[in-house]
């Protein structure tokens, strides 16, 4: 029963059921209150008007009975009868209109709902009037000649004194007819009136009696009003207060959460609430009505702007699962550009998610949530990078690993240093072809002992960069015209070169602090490095030239299918001015005593040599003279005639300049740039620079070669350089 | 590592403008590197910030001289530092229109920024830059390139 009960009041008690009450309580007061409590109110003015009608016409049948006797007294009296005629009259009209305003039908009240309670068409005298118009239509016939009479009733005799005369007879006559009949018929209209006096009273009460009843419920229901108009109030100050508060609570949410956050409508338009993120991550603020499409237009390819598009129309479609459409989520990271305004860009990731929205299971918007992953997305990339610039390294590290550590960290200062002068000479400014070219063999000359060094070292990556650098430099020399866009590959080659370089020295630095790390283990690149700084006494090169060479010559032989010893004598004596010169010298020089002299093991046994070669490198001191660098092979030796072959066809000299050079001469020819006898440039030989750097180093430091030989038997070069060493920037100033 | 045929982009970019506008070639002279991060400018630089597949900036930087002859030649006889700054502007969005019309979506390029007399406001976003001298006349201006 209870829970019946609870179930009908429980709609009620909402706001719209508080509402409904009130509208049902303010109609009932209509109904119940003012409506009748209108009529009520009418029907007692009306009775009141009637019941003072009725008290006027009351007092006029005695009135009439009186005048009527008076006119009688004085008539007998022979006195006056005028004035009792007057009232008389004035009675008999009064009664007269008031029984017809008391007998006559009232217009009916239109909003009469309780039936015939004198406010309705009934006359006053209701039931009545019948009667008294009877008993005063009875009354009038016998007034009638009383009060047509005029004149004056009385004759006046001296002896008899006053009698009357006819008319007074007459009026005599009339009168006592008059009052007999009055005798009747008055007291039946006083009776007539009471009667109806007592029905108007009975009605005013009965009407007062229910307007008290009226008054009272409009009372109640009033009281109900007022009670369910403050409840409502109440209730909906408390709603619009949690509204306040929700409202309160989106915008904090919206203008605090770190998401972009915004939905889009079936048009794919934004919506005009939005978080403020949006604003930070797309650095602008016209969201509300904004295209979907504009807002990426700027940001994202149009490709991916046409897929995005698509993907969110989608989305829309009711019937598509909405897990299975965001696997193909084409913003799931996207790179943005925004404009910093300097010229630079503030580039960030991205990731949009979409969801749908739905109220009563009907799909209304799409929220669209933005969020920045640029820290994610950078340390991904990051990541990526390091693993492999790790897998770099380790090929790198396993490239370096089997070099001694002194021969490395020299060549690494030394490469360093022959790419600052490439770059040095590349940055020259050069206008015309012949300033162009003039860079050509300087480039040559440097890059040339980077890739012999790496050649010796066995530093294959960087061996084989130098040799594209020089393949490009070789094309350049063959070239015509010469500008500078054509020295646009080299300077990538170098930074390529530079870069590798820089990570292999990175590499070395980084190996060398594990090793600070570990100071226990001797065994080590590091510090196998100091052990060896530790050994060189004081100004003096270290051992590794000669180690580098000894590589540089075993690698040579290998490729180029000899078989050769190096034997190095003196190294320990290169001072430090001339560690670099001497190590470069060596590297052309043993690499051309293996390439063009030492011979195939085959053709050596069939000469009667050993079939392995033997190159000597010799540093001596020579006193005040300075010093002595010696090369020289147990090969072929020079062939004056092949000499001039080959600078016959390579156009260095005519045929009858040929005929004509002496043995000097054809040697000179070998220190030309771009000279070599061998036919196809490999790694080792071929661009016909070894001889001419060596020359080159030797000029620069202020010394002077000189070549000697023996068919089939040696070859000797012989640097001679000064004691102190010219400096090499000086030359490159000049 | 940069490819050839990008840095080319930028340098016909630039050529190609006095080429056009004052129909005398310009030659490129021998480029560098500058590995210091400090490529230097001249008195006026138009800036064009890059991202996308390379990050970075390229610009262009001139001598007052050259501009001012440059603006001659165009018969333009207003040489103020407002109409120069002008141009600088212009050779830098050629620049940047030529390597949108080769490089397409996949270069994001900004509004070309003119910064003249203010050489501390051109930083590289890099230690190492390309530099190309960009000869014309007895002029010498020079492109950079930096980027990643």
């Amino acid at each position: 029963m209870n829970s019946r009960l609870g179930g009908i009041l429980k709609p009620l008690l909402t706001p719209a059921g508080l509402l409904v009450l009130v509208v049902i309580l303010g109609l009932s007061f209509v109904a119940i209150v003012l409506v009748p409590g209108f009529e009520l109110a009418s029907e007692v003015a009306e009775t009141s008007t009637a019941l003072k009608l009725l008290g006027e016409q009351q007092r006029h049948p005695s009135l009439i009975r009186a005048s009527l006797e008076s006119m009688r007294d004085r008539l007998g009296a022979r006195g006056y009868i005028q004035e009792s005629l007057d009232q008389l009259r004035a009675s008999n009209s009064q009664l007269d209109r008031g029984l017809h305003e008391m007998t006559v039908e009232r217009p009916g009240n239109w909003f009469a709902l309780t039936g015939a309670t004198g406010a309705s068409g009934a006359p006053i005298a209701g039931k009545h009037a019948a009667q008294l118009l009877d008993a005063w239509a009875r009354e009038l016939v016998v007034l009638k000649p009383v009060l047509a009479y005029h004149g004056v009733p009385y004759r006046d005799n001296e002896s008899t004194g006053t009698n009357l005369n006819e008319s007074g007879r007459d009026l005599e006559r009339d009168l006592n007819a008059a009052l007999r009949a009055s005798r009747h018929v008055l007291p039946q209209l006083d009776t007539e009136f009471t009667a109806i006096a007592n029905a108007l009273q009975s009605t005013n009460v009965r009407s007062a009696t229910q307007l008290r009843l009226v008054m009272i419920s409009g009372l109640v229901i009033a009281l109900a009003l007022v009670v369910l108009v403050t409840v409502l109030l109440k209730a909906r100050q408390r709603q619009e207060s949690s509204l306040r508060q929700a409202r309160q609570q989106t915008a904090d949410i919206l203008r605090t959460v770190k998401d972009g956050l915004f939905l889009l409508d079936l048009n794919l338009v934004i919506g005009s609430a939005y978080s403020g993120a949006l604003e930070t991550l797309f650095q602008r603020k016209d969201f509300a009505g904004l295209a979907f499409e504009d807002l990426l237009k700027s940001i994202v390819s149009e490709r991916t702007l046409a897929t995005a598009l698509k993907f969110v129309k989608i989305l829309w479609a009711e019937r598509t699962n909405e897990k299975l459409v965001k696997t193909i989520n084409p913003l799931g990271e996207v790179e943005v550009h925004l404009d910093a305004g300097n010229g630079k860009f503030d580039t960030r990731y991205l990731q949009f998610d979409f969801h749908r929205v739905r109220v009563d299971g009907e799909m209304t918007h799409v929220l669209v949530s933005v969020s920045d992953v640029t820290a994610r997305v950078d340390l991904a990339n990051e990541l990526q990078a390091s693993q492999s610039k790790a897998q770099g390294q380790v090929d790198t590290l396993l490239g370096i690993l089997h070099i001694d550590p002194a021969q490395l960290s020299s060549f690494l200062g030394d490469s360093s240093a022959a790419m600052k002068m490439i770059n040095a000479v590349l940055r020259e400014p050069a206008r015309e072809e012949g300033m162009f070219r003039k860079k050509l063999d300087t480039l040559f000359r440097q890059v040339h002992s980077v890739k012999g060094e790496a050649a010796a070292l066995g530093l294959s990556s960087i061996e084989s960069r130098a040799h594209a650098f020089e393949d490009d430099l070789k094309s350049l020399k063959e070239k015509p015209a010469l500008s500078g866009n054509d020295f646009l590959p080299l300077v990538i080659k170098l930074d390529d070169l530079l870069t590798h370089l820089q990570s292999v020295g990175d590499l070395v630095s980084r190996l060398s602090r594990l090793h600070i790390a570990q100071p226990e283990v001797v065994h080590t690149t590091t510090a196998v490095l100091e052990q060896e700084k530790q050994k060189q006494p004081e100004g003096r090169a270290d051992s590794g030239v000669a180690a580098t060479l000894q590589q540089l010559a075993a690698r040579v032989a290998r490729e180029n299918n000899k078989e050769a010893s190096l034997k190095c004598t003196g190294f320990d004596m290169v001072p430090e001015d001339y560690r670099r010169t001497v190590k470069d010298i060596g590297v052309q020089a043993v690499r051309n005593a293996i390439v063009h002299g030492i011979e195939a093991p085959a053709e050596r046994l069939s000469v009667g040599k050993a079939q392995q070669g033997m190159v000597r490198l010799t540093f001596q001191d020579v006193g005040d003279s300075g010093y002595k660098l010696i090369v020289e092979d147990d090969g072929q030796g020079l062939s004056t005639d092949r000499i001039k072959e080959v600078a016959l066809k390579k156009g260095f000299i005519t045929a009858e300049r040929a005929l004509s050079l002496d043995t000097k001469q054809t040697f000179a020819l070998l220190f030309q740039p771009g000279f070599s006898t061998v036919e196809t440039a490999t790694m080792d030989a071929g661009r016909g620079v070894g001889m001419n750097l060596i020359a080159d180093l030797t000029n620069q430091v202020g010394g002077r070669v000189s070549v000697a030989t023996s068919a089939g038997k040696f070859t000797r070069l012989t640097m001679t350089l000064p004691r102190a060493a010219k400096r090499a920037d000086d030359i490159e100033a000049a | 590592m940069l490819k050839e045929a990008e840095i080319r982009t930028f340098i016909d970019g630039a050529t190609n403008y006095f080429e056009t506008s004052a129909q005398q070639a310009a030659s490129i002279g021998s480029p560098y590197l500058v590995t210091d991060g400090n490529p230097g400018t001249f008195e006026y630089t138009g800036v064009i910030g890059i991202t996308g597949a390379r990050k970075g900036m390229v610009y262009f930087t001139a001598p007052r001289g050259m501009l001012t002859v440059l603006l001659m030649r165009m018969q333009e006889t207003d040489t103020s530092d407002e109409n120069i700054k002008d141009l600088v502007g212009e050779v830098a969005n050629t620049i940047s229109g030529n390597a949108r019309r080769d490089f397409g979506k996949n270069f994001v390029i900004s509004v070309p920024l003119v910064i003249a007399h203010d050489a501390d406001k051109v930083t590289a976003p890099h230690s190492r830059s390309y530099v190309i001298p960009i000869n014309w006349r007895t002029h010498s201006a020079k492109l950079v390139v930096c980027l990643e």
